[in-house]
């Protein structure tokens, strides 16, 4: 694991030294903080309910411009080949790069505590949907970056990436409304394999371990395509 | 050295890339696989964690041990119309989703009312029920050939701040479907009764529906061709006759009911009938029905009379004097019947007075009056004769007027000492008397429970309750109902521009700083 260590390290430490990682917290946050501002004002509900699912949809928007460069800056400008002949796995790269663009999300949805204590100083919150809120925000995140790094493993264009990315997060995101046009299997299926559904039931503050393994085992599969995608380009 | 390319080498490289895309295609499909059958298994076993401080999902223990002792499997239906301004909307479906967690006997479907017309035509089928009659905004339990609706407005407690009881609702629908006998409706024919199958605006086809989406049996019955009230009957319904009840059937009636002086059977065992009489007064007096002496044994008195009263005096036309009675708020005495009911409007229409006998000492049964007339109401005896009702207080009967009553049999007083004077029924040997023995509710009316007055408030309401309350079905399960888990903040202007500003300028004011300062750094 130390590889993954120091492959994680060496990503957050890029992110945090080139502005994006600022400029996308910062508009993030200006998003995040409207809906959160709008939806307390409005409601006046000691709850994060309304401002979290406002606040999913910007995660959504911005998460494939974490993930966009990950691997196909390496491929394009030629480091993905000295990775790929040091002592590292082709699974610890992956996943290093995967933990640091996480990281990155977490730092991302990290000052949004301030919104609770906002509600803590001037309501009564429950604080049971909240974490579990949180719970599902992580998971989630965990799914949108592992597709990030896919697409960005397929091409050796960060736009095209953020692009794709973008696309498949949203095509994700519209299958459980789909899913409410009928009940036989493949609506079914549609159902399971969009986020929506399992996202809500966190922000209602049930932790409900379909929606836990839905987003482990899809984040699993992604990145397990990405090493296979990572493996078969060194070998070509 | 620059290594040529033949054309051997080029077969081999392209064979290398075939086998390098097949072995990464074959993972692919294999983890895909693996991800299917993960998911699979996912969906059919699974945990659910209640975060919530009220513990707004989590089910009661004995929701619990219900759910998971079912042997037949429960299907439910909703169909609700996606109204996102009803509160207890998601709420119902989040609730349906813990009983069906709970046990995989229970099926829930939600079905679109606009859009799954073929499906709820399939339902309609199922329950032999007209498209109609399937409710919108209802939720439906089927096991085995009984089925039970729930309207929306059961699953709200009525008074405010409007408490969410759905899981005393479903879990009662539950054991409806499940467990408990069917209640046996009959209702008697040959007297000029309102028709059970008449769905006209006078008829009671809208009511019969209703008590059999609430799975209870509806039934007619022929007393004089029967010679007895049935074994299997539950509930005697007697709805508006307009002609003479004989002495035989009278006996018939209580016979099945038991009276003051004969309250056992040939068992020994106390008699335990119901009965539920609606009378037809607004053309004539009661005598009519034949009914008055039985129904004085219940300690239920009912008059020859229309109840009127002044409505509202117009410039042109002077005092309106109207026989359509709006009973509401405090003009539902405390019953087990009304106790829901203040909130909601009930329309009698030409009712006649029905009053409780005061209490005797040799009385077994006693009768509470359960609606009220407005204070200035009368009951007029000349209704037809005069061209304008007016009270005359030798023959009219003045005010307070009661427009319902029920009657049951007496509690035991709980004082010893009392014994030595009670009538027989206090005896002991009726222990538990509260649950058991006769059960008698009367209206002076019959068309408030007709399909003309079905859209009022609480016409349908209040006889249904009485229903349940003479089935002894008003017993709760003793789940309680669920408050609205709703937080509010307060924010004063100033706190919130504060709040407003810090949220979507301070906390990225920080990042862009953060930021800037580091790219100066580099840039040094």
């Amino acid at each position: 694991m130390s590889n993954v260590h120091t492959i994680f390290l060496r990503e957050i430490r890029s992110y945090f030294v080139s502005p994006i990682a600022y400029i996308v917290i910062s508009v993030f946050l200006v998003a995040s903080g409207f809906f959160f501002a709008g939806n307390l004002q409005f409601w006046q509900e000691a709850s994060l309910k309304g401002s979290l699912d406002s606040i999913q949809f910007f995660l959504l928007l911005l998460t494939p411009v974490i993930t966009m460069r990950l691997i196909s800056e390496e491929t394009k400008s030629g480091t993905m080949e000295t990775l790929m002949t040091s002592p590292v796995t082709d699974f610890d790269v992956v996943f290093g790069k995967f933990l640091a663009a996480l990281g990155l999300y977490m730092v991302m949805i990290l000052p949004t505590w301030i919104f609770v204590l906002f509600l803590y100083i001037f309501g009564n919150p429950d604080f049971g949907p909240i974490i579990s809120s949180y719970i599902g925000l992580t998971l989630m995140g965990g799914l949108f970056v592992s597709i990030g790094i896919l697409i960005s493993s397929l091409t050796r264009n960060q736009i095209v990436a953020a692009v794709i990315g973008l696309i498949s997060l949203i095509l994700l995101w519209v299958m459980g409304f789909l899913s409410s046009y009928g009940d036989s299997w493949y609506y079914q299926c549609l159902k399971y394999i969009g986020t929506f559904d399992h996202w809500e039931s966190f922000t209602k503050g049930i932790v409900d371990t379909r929606d836990v393994i839905y987003y482990l085992s899809f984040t699993a599969l992604m990145l397990f395509i990405t090493v296979r995608v990572v493996e078969s380009r060194k070998w070509r | 050295m620059e290594v040529k390319k033949t054309p051997t080498s080029m077969v081999n490289v392209r064979k290398r890339k075939t086998l390098i895309g097949l072995n990464v295609a074959v993972m692919i499909i294999i983890s895909i696989v693996i991800f299917v059958f993960v998911s699979y298994i996912n969906d059919r076993h699974y945990f659910r964690f209640d975060f919530t401080a009220s513990g707004k999902y989590s089910l009661s223990n004995k929701t619990k041990k219900i759910v998971k002792g079912l042997e037949e499997p429960v299907f439910v239906t909703t169909l609700l119309q996606h109204n996102p301004d009803y509160r207890f909307h998601g709420q119902i479906l989040d609730i349906l989703e813990e009983y069906k967690y709970l046990s995989d006997k229970i099926k829930v479907t939600s079905l679109n009312p606009f859009t799954d017309q073929t499906k709820i035509t399939e339902l309609s089928e199922l329950l032999k029920m007209d498209l109609e009659q399937l409710q919108l905004n209802s939720i439906i339990f089927v096991s085995g050939d009984k089925s039970k609706h729930v309207p929306l407005t059961e699953v709200i407690e009525r008074s405010f701040p409007f408490k969410f009881k759905g899981e005393e609702v479903f879990t009662s629908a539950i054991l409806n479907v499940t467990q408990e006998k069917q209640t046996t409706i009959y209702y008697t024919k040959g007297h000029g009764e309102r028709d059970f199958e008449d769905f006209e605006r006078p008829g009671l086809g809208g009511l019969s529906s209703a008590l059999k989406r609430a799975n209870y049996k509806v039934l007619p019955l022929d007393l004089l061709k029967k010679k007895q009230v049935p074994e299997d009957c539950d509930l005697l319904f007697i709805a508006g006759p307009t002609k003479s009840f004989s002495t035989e059937e009278t006996n018939f009636i209580r016979d099945y009911l038991g009276t003051t002086a004969r309250l056992v059977d040939e068992k020994g065992e106390l008699k335990d009938g119901k009965l539920l009489v609606m009378l037809e007064p607004s053309l004539g007096s009661n005598t009519t029905s034949g009914l008055n002496a039985l129904l004085g044994e219940y300690g239920i008195m009912v008059r020859d009379d229309t109840v009127v009263y002044n409505k509202v005096n117009l410039p042109l036309f002077g005092m309106q004097t109207v026989s359509e009675i709006y009973v509401s708020d405090n003009k539902y005495p405390d019953h087990e019947i009304t106790q829901d009911m203040r909130s909601l409007t009930t329309l009698f229409f030409g009712s006649c007075v029905v009053s409780a006998a005061p209490l005797t000492d040799s009385m077994a049964f006693a009768a509470k009056v359960i609606a009220e007339a407005p204070d200035s109401s009368w009951g007029e005896t000349e209704v037809g004769v005069q061209k304008k009702p007016k009270y005359n207080q030798d023959v009219d009967v003045a005010a307070p007027i009661s427009l319902a009553v029920a009657s049951e049999l007496r509690e035991a007083p709980t004082n010893p000492q009392a014994d030595l004077h009670t009538p027989p029924h206090a005896s002991k040997l009726f222990e538990n008397i509260g649950e058991k023995g006769a059960r008698v509710v009367v209206f002076g009316d019959v068309d408030f429970a007709a399909n003309a007055f079905a859209n009022n408030p609480g016409n349908r309401d209040l006889v249904l309750n009485s229903i349940s309350w003479l089935a002894r079905k008003e017993k709760e399960l003793g789940i309680s109902a669920k408050a609205p888990d709703v937080r509010r903040s307060i924010i004063k202007p100033a706190q919130m521009t504060f709040i407003f500003w810090t949220s979507i300028a301070g906390l990225p004011f920080i990042g862009i700083l953060v930021g800037g300062i580091v790219w100066w750094i580099r840039r040094r």
